[in-house]
């Protein structure tokens, strides 16, 4: 056993036992009491929402523990994509259930089974193609318990409007320095590693908040049973990408541009993309309207200095875009913290929608186009719209079609013209590709 | 260690049992004969097989445990033809099986079963019991199959039904006393079960064999049958669908 990663090793196994995040621990056990009553609570599912490594796998399963539930959890390791989703997932959610050392769970005698989705946010990338419909399906549906993982909010709840009405939002923060620091001790004192005061700070200040990525740093160095700072020199500053969103909110409340540009240097978001961000934000951080124009001031400056530097390919004008944007942050919120949520910004929002619709017809009209012997730009102008008539008027055509076009979830809600995780597009889809029918 | 020889029939009956319910499954080997149990990934449904060392041509076993990825073997299993002799053998130095069909050697690489769990066989009381021809079970799942995705296992003293209803349609098939091999009964009980599921571990129960059913009031339904010529003995449990 002593092979383990001392992450896994030392992974805490009560609620109470994970450091910091008091406010949405006790926000996911209010959550998970509200399923101890008979039947399913109006919010079935949870969504845990942080960057990496403060505990919110941990904290799933322990609430699975402390409640007495069995549970399942898939993560971004196991082949997700829709079909495997709905194998592993969907029938558990409907049923009773055995745990894996061999005891019944009956619902009626309040034993439930928690579905515990990892990376929820990163289920529908290309190879999971259909992932999220049944994700949405899941919540519509489940007598269980349900907790979805993100370190990104909005790359789930972009796909689907339904996952967010069905669910409850926690969010987890990085962790405080003291606690990673307490952490870092008790388990140097159990493994018998002597750790230096300034080796800690320096470990807890390369891993940035991210407690795994402490322990995985210390365990690395450990071999010879004591660290000194002098061990960590040649370790690098872990490549911690600080949430985008965490990232402005930071911009607007610093008072101190050093700081503000130390935090633009951890986001892997290039001036172009950032300035979008700051832009669509400031109106909601400024202290006044004099504020306000003074920060639009810095903005605009920082907006020629980005032009200036991709047209001339003179990249080093961006660090001055870098600092106006600091700049331009600072004034504006003028020492006023807002306490709004960080906006993402509305422009990004349009054209990503615009791309990923065009990219999913482009795919559908491929696929008549070979099978009609005709050009794509035929299909679309001359045989949609009279496709579209016959997939609304017959469902049993509609569904021999998707199979013999083979069209994916997405292509078909395209070709229907209606949301991807409507109850038509999931039926069509459904009864297109089950085994029964064929 | 193990050195068996089997007849690949017997081999593939064994595969297509665990496979309905598990891709990956630690196979535990001793002098006797060997023994799996294991609960499918969704968490619904258990299988306990027991082979005794009689299911196989010759068999030399001490204690040990075998990962196998059941899909990979069934795979290799098609490379035999009906009659065939398959020979095991653990290479415990290399974690390997090597499976020998006629002049082919395969050696297949076992899978670490330290994430494998072992499960016991729970507490589960059931008070009906019944005993039914194979066939009889896959007619009554064949006619539901077009209603619904699930199916309702209903019995008492008299009869076992089979029922499934749908949003328009409904359907069932009711089996009397007379036509069952055997019926124990006290009252009336009624379990519905995801008919996928329930199909899947029917068609694994060879045709020709007597299955028992053990059934309750809203609790899981078992269903017990022999294969390999009754030297091996399988147990499926099915836990069933909560109705709101």
């Amino acid at each position: 056993m002593s092979d383990l990663p001392w992450a896994e090793k030392y992974r805490p196994i009560k609620l109470d036992e994970v450091i910091g995040n008091d406010r949405a621990k006790a926000a996911l056990r209010q959550w998970a009491r509200s399923w101890s009553k008979k039947g399913t609570p109006a919010q079935p599912g949870v969504i845990l929402a942080g960057p990496p490594g403060v505990g919110k796998t941990t904290c799933a399963i322990a609430i699975a523990k402390e409640m007495s539930w069995d549970y399942i959890e898939m993560n971004a390791s196991d082949r997700r994509t829709g079909k495997e989703l709905r194998r592993i997932v969907l029938p558990g959610a409907s049923t009773n259930t055995f745990s894996l050392d061999g005891n019944y769970f009956s619902l009626e005698e309040g034993k439930r089974h928690l579905i515990i989705l990892d990376e929820a946010d990163n289920i529908d990338s290309r190879d999971d193609i259909g992932g999220i419909a049944v994700v949405s399906e899941l919540l519509k549906t489940t007598k269980q318990p349900v907790i979805l993982i993100v370190n990104d909010l909005y790359e789930l709840t972009r796909r689907s409007e339904s996952i967010k009405k069905s669910c409850k939002v926690i969010r987890f923060d990085a962790l405080m320095k003291d606690d990673i620091a307490r952490v870092l001790h008790e388990i140097g004192d159990s493994e018998g590693v002597k750790i230096s005061f300034d080796a800690v700070m320096i470990m807890i200040e390369m891993a940035g908040g991210d407690a795994r990525a402490a322990i995985n740093d210390m365990q690395s160095v450990a071999l010879k049973g004591s660290i000194t700072s002098a061990d960590l020199k040649g370790m690098s500053k872990r490549n911690k990408t600080v949430d985008i969103r965490e990232g402005v909110t930071r911009l607007f409340h610093s008072v101190d541009p050093k700081k503000s540009l130390s935090t633009i240097r951890l986001l892997e978001e290039d001036p172009g993309g950032l300035i979008l961000w700051i832009d669509e934000n400031m109106p909601s951080n400024s202290a006044s309207i004099e504020t306000l124009t003074a920060g639009f001031e810095s903005l605009s400056q920082a907006s020629r200095f980005i032009a200036l530097g991709g047209r001339h390919s003179y990249y080093r004008l961006w660090s001055y875009a870098n600092d106006m944007m600091a700049l331009g942050a600072i004034i504006a919120s003028g020492g006023y913290e807002s306490g709004e949520q960080t906006k993402f910004p509305l422009i990004l929002t349009k054209f990503r929608r615009r791309n990923a619709v065009v990219s999913v017809r482009r795919g559908l009209l491929e696929k008549i186009s070979k099978y009609a012997h005709t050009s794509p730009r035929n299909v679309y102008n001359v045989m949609l719209p009279f496709l579209r008539n016959a997939f609304d008027s017959s469902e049993k055509f509609a569904s021999a079609m998707t199979a013999r076009l083979n069209l994916t979830n997405e292509e078909l809600a395209a070709l229907l013209d209606m949301p991807e995780d409507s109850a038509v597009v999931s039926r069509i889809y459904k009864s297109a590709f089950s085994p029964r029918q064929s | 260690m193990l050195k068996a020889s089997a007849k690949a029939d017997i081999l593939k009956q064994i595969v297509d049992v665990v496979s309905t319910l598990v891709d990956e499954a630690k196979f535990n080997v001793d002098a006797d004969g060997i023994s799996l149990k294991a609960v499918d990934p969704a968490h619904v449904a258990m299988i306990e097989l027991t082979l005794g060392k009689g299911a196989f041509e010759n068999y030399e076993g001490e204690e040990t445990e075998l990962g196998i990825d059941i899909e990979k073997l069934k795979e290799i299993l098609k490379l035999a033809h009906a009659g065939d002799s398959v020979r095991l053998e653990h290479n415990e130095d290399k974690n390997q099986l090597i499976i020998k069909i006629g002049a082919v050697t395969r050696r297949m690489s076992l899978v670490d079963t330290a994430g494998m769990s072992d499960p016991k066989v729970p507490n589960i009381e059931l008070p009906t019991t019944m005993k039914l021809k194979a066939e009889e079970l896959n007619y009554g799942i064949k006619a539901s199959e077009s209603v619904s995705d699930h199916i309702a296992l209903v019995a008492d003293e008299t009869s076992f039904e089979m029922s499934s209803e749908g949003d328009s349609d409904s359907v069932d098939y009711k089996l009397p006393k007379e036509k069952l091999l055997q019926l124990e009964a006290k009252g009336k009980v009624r379990s519905l079960f995801p008919l996928d599921y329930f199909s899947n571990m029917a068609k694994a129960i060879s045709s020709g064999s007597e299955v028992k059913l053990n059934l309750g009031n809203n609790y899981p339904v078992k269903l017990e049958f022999e294969i390999a010529g009754g030297n091996g003995h399988v147990r499926y449990l099915l836990a069933p669908r909560v109705e709101s």
